[in-house]
């Protein structure tokens, strides 16, 4: 009987294992991301980014810029003396993106299932259930935190959930894709990684994986290398180069301002 | 056009960097404050984090007083002597300052004491100092004097018991530059009570350190500047280095941008300031200081639109 049982989970387990993956072959969603490299020189103000690819015609789409979630630590306003606003203490959330961007075909909620918005951290929802924040007395408060954080990286430009912009073009039973988006000078520079997600009947039934890197280069790189690197002779040379320009600018002033 | 800064890690534009330098360059020029209440709250405003924008602002300074202390050298207004003592005062008040921030701390109430602190000495310094060079114009005219001189240590000063106490302290010293007699000690004590003050508020302390010189040490407006600009170029010198060694935070195009701005603004506010009155000066300088005050409480008052913000700045 055990035996038999055993057998019946085995045979069960590798019916469900080939099913995921007939699915998985048989469904197939590609992606390409151009550029996949961004330099940050002294003068970069933004990039623009194309993220093109296909899969089938049914399918709706998600694509989703994001960064390594760690914890993030925030000064919070509050009242004090039931009257001043001021920083009453400090807010850490865990695991949090920097940067968390969005672009869908739809509205996330009704394309995907909860359980699937979790596992793949698409829509903002998803914020409330899988990020813990401390120190939070409840529910209640720990769901105007993270409206409050959303709102906050929001105005940050580094946040954002936007639907329609993908456009899409069906040839027989393939769909293509093409997103154009204005990639904000304000989000670091570090690697993204970019996700594209094939989405029916409220789950993924497939993704692709790319990588965005956003590299300082040149003289900014140099720049920021010895701020950390050698910081004692950074910090010296930035002074006298201060001291210096305040003196030539002294000496400029007086030959060409005339009168005393 | 735009420059992308390499630690505040943010894009900003070029005429509006210059422009903010030369305007508090200015008042710098002018008054002998580094204006770091100004400017740092305004980077903040376009974007440049807290930390980065106190750290970049404190090196700015320091090329901005430079500027400032030369011209202001060369016309003859920096009282040296004046501004070692003071130096001294002030360093160990910075470091008294910095415990006692830690003691606050950990008592849990150190924003809501910072912030009181900073809006309680803004607010009398601003009110007293607009009435009392308001009161000196008004004589000024019903006296109808002759004599245009910028010169206010002509005004007669009545023998109060406040100055008869402070001629009576011990290290009585003459400062040639200011025409003050002063005691030594006192000069260093009000050094370290401005150094103390500015730890917690997170400020270079010009605004506070030109009235306790106007006020306190009786020097004349002019010789106040130039002395004041002295002692904020050697703070802010300390304070950039520690910034940039300790916490990595100071953005060198940042402050060389700001610079562009700000080395020209100290001397045309310099050149402008010879054409000005002291009490001119005074009356101009205490109106800036209570709009910053209002902003400050409005800002404790009204709600603000982000509850979260990151860390570090004022």
């Amino acid at each position: 009987m055990k035996t038999f049982r055993t057998s019946l989970l085995s045979t069960l387990t590798a019916a469900c294992f080939l099913v995921m993956f007939s699915v998985q072959t048989v469904h197939s969603i590609t992606s390409e991301i151009s550029p996949s490299r961004i330099a940050v020189d002294s003068l970069y103000h933004g990039s623009s980014v194309v993220v093109s690819g296909e899969t089938d015609a049914e399918d709706e789409i998600i694509i989703k810029f994001s960064s390594p979630k760690k914890e993030i630590l925030l000064r919070k306003k509050g009242k004090r003396s039931g009257l001043l606003w001021m920083n009453v203490g400090e807010l850490e959330l865990n695991p949090v993106p920097d940067v968390y961007l969005v672009y869908a075909t739809g509205d996330i909620n009704s394309m995907l299932n909860e359980d699937q918005q979790d596992r793949f951290m698409l829509g903002y929802d998803t914020f409330r259930r899988v990020v813990e924040v401390t120190p939070v007395s409840g529910e209640t408060e720990k769901e105007k935190w993270i409206r409050e954080f959303l709102h906050f990286k929001e105005k940050n430009k580094v946040y954002g959930i936007v639907s329609g912009q993908i456009e899409t073009q069906t040839e027989g039973s393939r769909k293509t894709f093409n997103l154009s988006i204005n990639w904000p000078y304000q989000a670091p520079p570090q690697d993204y990684t970019v996700g594209t997600y094939a989405v029916r009947d409220g789950i993924v039934l497939d993704y692709k994986e790319t990588t965005l890197s956003v590299e300082k280069v040149g003289a900014l790189k140099y720049i920021s290398d010895k701020a950390y690197n050698s910081s004692a002779a950074y910090g010296i040379i930035s002074i006298l180069i201060a001291i210096a320009s305040g003196f030539i600018v002294s000496i400029i002033f007086k030959g060409g301002g005339g009168g005393h | 056009m735009y420059f992308y800064l390499p630690i505040a890690l943010t894009s900003i534009s070029l005429p509006l960097i210059v422009g903010l330098g030369l305007l508090v360059g200015l008042l710098s020029g002018l008054f002998g404050v580094g204006g770091g209440f100004l400017m740092t709250p305004l980077l903040i405003m376009i974007g440049i984090p807290p930390t980065v924008a106190a750290a970049s602002d404190s090196l700015q300074i320091v090329g901005a007083s430079t500027s400032g202390t030369f011209a202001h050298w060369k016309l003859g207004n920096v009282d040296v002597k004046m501004g070692i003592f003071l130096l001294i005062g002030g360093f160990a008040g910075g470091l008294a300052g910095v415990q006692l921030i830690k003691v606050l701390r950990m008592m849990g109430n150190a924003d809501f004491v910072i912030k009181i602190t900073y809006v309680l000495m803004l607010g009398i310094v601003g009110t007293y100092m607009f009435f009392e060079s308001l009161n000196s114009l008004k004589k000024a005219k019903q006296a109808n004097d002759t004599s245009q001189t910028k010169d206010t240590t002509s005004r007669p000063r009545k023998e109060s018991g406040f100055v008869k106490f402070l001629k009576s302290l011990p290290l009585q010293t003459r400062f040639e530059k200011s025409g003050v007699t002063q005691s030594a000690l006192l000069v260093i004590i009000l050094g370290a009570f401005v150094g103390i003050l500015a730890a917690i508020m997170g400020v270079g302390g010009g605004f506070l350190m030109v009235p306790v010189m106007v006020y306190l040490l009786r020097m004349p407006m002019h010789v106040v500047v130039g002395t004041s600009l002295f002692q904020i170029l050697f703070t802010c010198i300390e304070v950039s280095f520690l910034q940039a060694y300790v916490n990595h935070t100071v953005d060198f195009i940042l402050a060389v941008l700001l610079l562009a701005g700000s080395t020209f603004g100290a001397q045309i506010g310099t050149k402008l300031g010879k054409k000005l009155h002291g009490d001119q000066l005074k009356i101009i300088l205490a109106m800036i200081v209570l709009v910053v005050t209002v902003k400050i409480m409005l800002d404790l008052l009204l709600e603000p639109s982000l509850l979260l913000s990151l860390k570090g700045g004022h």
